[in-house]
């Protein structure tokens, strides 16, 4: 006994090796700096200068960018946009996602069959469905606005006229990331002990009530996870509205991500974009915080 | 969170969902009806891409205005979108360019994922949770807030309009690591011991007790990053200059030009690049469920 | 978890860690443009838009010129979404195209920004008189020359003959008769009506304005309509200010604002245009006007609709005939390590020979009024209109170093305009949006 004792604690495990670690994890944290924290800094400092139309930097400016940006009606628009976009995404979403997940749980061909429909667009490459929404929501050619003038509604311009475009763009961004939330919660749902299940079936509740009461709430972390996918989801939307609209029409559907795009990219005017970064990523911090501490799981089990 | 159910089964083995959920749902079983409306809400869009690159762009045009059946059903179907799309000056080096930096990219995340979760998840050293949340901490931020400046850290790199510049920036992907590092943690270390005890290091260790037990989890990994590559857009846009190094998807919408909207084109050359993301899904989607409920909420 | 503290705190360390590293040696100066003269290359490379016409006419017109100096052009395309963006970032890219092909109103930016070569050296004062008046002011930059004219384009209104000859309307022929706006409103209107009744459902309209891609027309054809409602000179007329830095005062006239609602009522009122973004209407004969440049018309048409019976009529007009014309130019990046052949090169492209080659394959109208006498395919029916349109109504694009921001955010009012935002609010916000980009040219105006 003695003696395996002390050759166990002769053998240096490779699991205590800092070398180890250093080794294993360098790449890594070399890449997430460069890469994640340095354009952190680069923001910052790239915020606080002025820049030429060539994309030179031109002067230190200090704080002026922020004070441009954030008395910039365009810009609290545009982040009043995200908010709200967010705001209305992340709850049809989840339910969508919920609801997808509960009607496809039990084991059939056919659900296995409809699990995978729901999940293809989430897959698809994103300016893909920007392109099959422009032709479906097409005024004269597409189909939405077929089946309208057949039933005598008469034709919509969806992608021209401000509400219905932001409604396009949030339909299109709920039904194509709906396949996300649902594997979310189709996870959270084999998660879930069969004794809970069976104690809620003998207790006699009928589907619903038990569905409210004990399994949405063992799907905490689900709701969680998936909040704060959707939020940040959310927040960077891009592909489709460039597809789209362009942020149009009327600035309806300039969401930050876009609205910065074209700052940088458009207008090559690299002060104001880092600056609204820097406002935007602050701004995404507070509220994925604050989702994680407000839908902590209190269910340990 | 632990599961309270049977300890963790090696891979291959885990029950799907089906046997495991009898009861509390079975009231769902007559809801077909809505089950159907799911089919046509989720299925009818990719249903008519795929019926619009099958018709001339006249015809488009011509019945697209109404109920035309023509409009469901393309007759005559044509598949001269198809090879136009295919003749496209760049079309075919993208999608080559989307499919390598789609093997190399997911391939080298993973790798890189698994060796950064190894130290993360078995090795206790200083500043391990430090280490940790500073790399999860990058995940909570949304890319495209931070587009210029990342971008401006590629140039000042000299990588633009390069493949490296498409790749590295993303190549450390925190989700990853978070997911294998659950993977990792999950698989009993007797099984390290068991090794250590027969004079293996760590490369043994990784090699025979770690890696068996984590497939699942390391192909949800690939798999999500192959996702994620051909799904990237605003990435390739704003950093590759040149056509024939740029991605197939940015490459499409480039197609939409001043003179006009070529749908039929358009959705053909869609249609071929859905498809590799879409076959490859179908093919290892069995893995996908599992790593991801093994990955779990945790 | 509770660990939201320590992540934030980690954040933030992470971040300043990240700022010390990026002040430091984070912007390193593009370096500067080496000189033009080289040893003579085995190739040029060259940048060219997607538009094969013109790839095939530039690669024609190249050919004597490389048989002669041994070198050869080699083209490769530019997405159009790309194609300004590209050419901007010339200067830092260590690699340039020796020659581009560039948008003629935006060479005064590209020149301001110095970003490409002046080629006065390798041109005559004759050249320069020859070229037509419309295609050189944009390339005029303190009196330096940044580069020629491929071809002149023109605008006119293509029709569909057999439709026109249904309900007994002809179209005049001559610049002198040319209809007004008011005019063709009211023949579009009946014909809609009478066509729509026909056919028994809404799947035709009157006209379809521009190339496609901007409701509205865009800066090249819908602010034909705008500009128009000016008298000569005017404000309205100019559209900008002459130092190129101005809108406020020139795009808000009281005969804009009449322009932009005459613009909706077309979109909206009187529902005479689809919002569809393509021409495909026209080829498949449910649209009976199209406002366009020869060149899409007179190549999609041959392409798309080739038994189609097609006539042209001149431009509309309220007050002042008026259509803006340029088209693509050849540039010579600064950088390019061959720019002295490259110039060479492209003065041979637009010379009296070549140049008609050029022009030709492009069925598009030549650069030199020389040549435009000798052309014949001009005097065609199908061609006439425009090539006269383009000697007597023809006035460069505003001419701004600011042309891209300019064309960005004068393009998206005039689409928001037709498809029925308020006109004044949207008016307003779109010009002092585009003096504040304006604004930051300043110190690069000419």
């Amino acid at each position: 006994m003695t003696t395996t004792a002390t050759r166990r604690r002769r053998i240096r495990s490779p699991l205590d090796s800092y070398r180890n670690a250093v080794f294993l994890l360098a790449p890594t944290v070399a890449l997430i700096f460069l890469y994640k924290y340095v354009p952190i800094g680069q923001a910052i400092w790239a915020s606080l200068n002025a820049f030429s139309v060539a994309g030179n930097p031109l002067a230190f400016v200090g704080l002026d960018n922020f004070v441009h940006v954030l008395t910039d009606v365009s810009f609290l628009h545009s982040l009043m946009l995200t908010v709200i976009f967010a705001a209305v995404k992340i709850p049809l979403q989840l339910a969508l996602g919920l609801g997808a997940a509960l009607l496809l749980y039990q084991s059939s061909a056919f659900n296995s069959f409809l699990r995978v429909v729901i999940v293809i667009p989430a897959i698809t490459p994103i300016a893909i469905i920007g392109i099959i929404f422009l032709f479906l929501f097409d005024r004269e050619v597409g189909l939405t606005n077929a089946f309208l003038t057949a039933f005598g509604v008469g034709r919509v311009s969806w992608l021209t006229t401000p509400a219905t475009a932001q409604a396009v763009v949030a339909v299109a961004s709920i039904w194509r990331d709906a396949g996300f939330t649902m594997l979310i919660y189709l996870a959270g749902l084999t998660a879930i002990p069969t004794q809970v299940r069976e104690a809620a079936r003998i207790d006699g509740a009928n589907g619903w009530q038990s569905t409210r009461r004990i399994i949405l709430p063992m799907l905490q972390r689900s709701t969680q996870l998936a909040t704060v996918t959707t939020t940040i989801a959310a927040f960077q939307f891009f592909a489709p509205i460039f597809v789209l609209t362009r942020g149009g029409p009327q600035d309806a559907t300039d969401v930050a991500a876009y609205h910065i795009y074209e700052q940088a990219f458009v207008f090559y005017d690299q002060g104001t974009a880092n600056a609204m970064s820097v406002i935007l990523v602050s701004l995404i911090v507070v509220i994925t915080t604050v989702e994680l501490y407000v839908l902590r799981s209190r269910w340990e089990y | 969170m632990v599961l309270t159910q049977a300890p963790p089964k090696p891979a291959g083995t885990a029950q799907p969902f089906r046997a495991r959920c009898p009861g509390v749902f079975s009231r769902f079983r007559g809801t077909t009806l809505l089950r159907v409306l799911v089919l046509v809400v989720f299925l009818g869009p990719i249903f008519l891409a795929v019926v619009s690159s099958l018709r001339a762009n006249a015809d488009i045009f011509r019945y697209g205005g109404s109920l035309s059946v023509r409009n469901f059903i393309p007759i005559p179907a044509i598949f001269s979108n198809f090879s136009r799309a295919l003749r496209l000056p760049y079309f075919t080096q993208q999608l080559l360019n989307s499919l390598v930096l789609g093997v190399v990219q997911s391939t080298a995340t993973v790798v890189l994922a698994i060796l950064a979760a190894l130290a993360l998840a078995r090795i206790r050293f200083k500043f391990r949770s430090a280490v940790f949340y500073a790399i999860l901490a990058t995940m909570f931020l949304p890319f495209e807030a931070l587009a210029a400046p990342i971008f401006l850290v590629v140039k000042n790199l000299g990588q633009l309009d390069s493949f490296w510049g498409l790749l590295l920036p993303w190549v450390a992907a925190p989700i990853a690591i978070f997911t294998l590092r659950q993977a990792i943690a999950d698989v009993p270390r007797a099984l390290d011991e068991a090794i250590m005890i027969d004079g293996g290091g760590l490369l043994h260790i990784l090699r025979h007790a770690i890696l068996p037990n984590i497939w699942p989890a390391m192909i949800t990994a690939w798999l999500t990053t192959f996702i994620y590559v051909w799904d990237s857009f605003l990435w390739p846009l704003i950093v590759i200059r040149s056509p024939t190094k740029q991605l197939a998807q940015v490459g499409i919408i480039s197609l939409i030009n001043p003179n006009e909207v070529d749908y039929g084109t358009l959705f053909a050359a869609s249609l071929i690049a859905t498809a590799p993301v879409v076959v490859l899904f179908l093919a290892l989607q069995r893995y996908y469920r599992e790593g991801t409920v093994a990955s779990g909420l945790k | 978890m509770s660990t939201s503290l320590t992540r934030r705190s980690l954040l933030v360390r992470g971040g300043l860690l990240g700022l010390a590293a990026a002040a430091g040696p984070s912007l390193i100066a593009a370096c500067s443009s080496s000189p033009a003269s080289s040893a003579k290359p085995a190739t040029l490379s060259g940048l060219w838009v997607p538009y094969d016409p013109l790839i095939d006419a530039s690669k024609a017109a190249a050919t004597s010129w490389g048989a002669a100096n041994g070198i050869q052009l080699n083209i490769a395309t530019v997405p159009w979404a790309d194609w300004d963006r590209t050419v901007r970032a010339f200067p830092q890219q260590p690699t340039v195209p020796d020659v581009a092909i560039v948008d003629g109103p935006a060479l005064l930016g590209y020149a301001a920004n110095d970003i490409l070569l002046p080629l006065d050296r390798y041109f005559k004062p004759q050249d320069m008189q020859d070229f037509l008046p419309g295609t050189t002011p944009s390339a005029m930059r303190k009196g330096s020359f940044y580069g020629p004219a491929t071809n002149e384009s023109s605008q006119a209104l293509a029709y569909n003959k057999d439709l026109l000859d249904k309900y007994g309307i002809t179209p005049p022929t001559e610049l002198s008769k040319a209809w007004t706006w008011p005019q063709l409103r009211e023949i579009m209107i009946d014909i809609q009506k009478r066509e729509r009744a026909a056919r028994g459902n809404d799947q035709f309209w009157g006209m379809f304005l521009g190339q496609g891609n901007f409701i509205g027309g865009g800066t090249y054809t819908g602010l034909d309509l705008i500009r128009s409602k000016g008298a000569k000179n005017s404000n309205t007329y100019k559209a900008i200010s002459d130092d190129g830095l101005t809108v406020a005062g020139y795009a808000d006239t009281p005969e804009a604002m009449e322009g932009y609602q005459f613009l909706q009522d077309l979109y909206i009122r009187d529902g005479l245009t689809p919002q569809s973004k393509s021409p495909d209407f026209f080829y498949n004969g449910q649209i009976a006007f199209w406002l366009t440049d020869p060149d899409v018309a007179v190549t999609g048409i041959a392409e798309k609709a080739p038994t189609m019976k097609w006539g042209v009529t001149p431009h509309p007009y309220f007050v002042t005939p008026i259509v803006q014309t340029d088209s693509y130019h050849l540039g010579v990046p600064k950088n390019s390590p061959n720019a002295d052949w490259a110039a060479k090169l492209v003065a041979d492209m637009v010379s009296p020979a070549n140049g008609l080659i050029l022009a030709s394959k492009q069925k598009a109208i030549p650069t030199r009024k020389s040549l435009v006498d000798k052309a014949d395919y001009l005097r065609d029916a199908h061609m006439q209109v425009f090539t006269e349109t383009a000697s007597q109504w023809a006035v460069p694009r505003p001419i701004t170093p600011g042309w891209s921001e300019y064309d960005t955010v004068y393009s998206q009012m005039l689409a928001d305009i037709a498809t029925g935002a308020d006109i004044s609010k949207t008016v307003s916000k779109a010009v002092s949006d585009i003096d504040a980009q304006l604004a930051r040219y300043q110190s690069l105006v000419r």
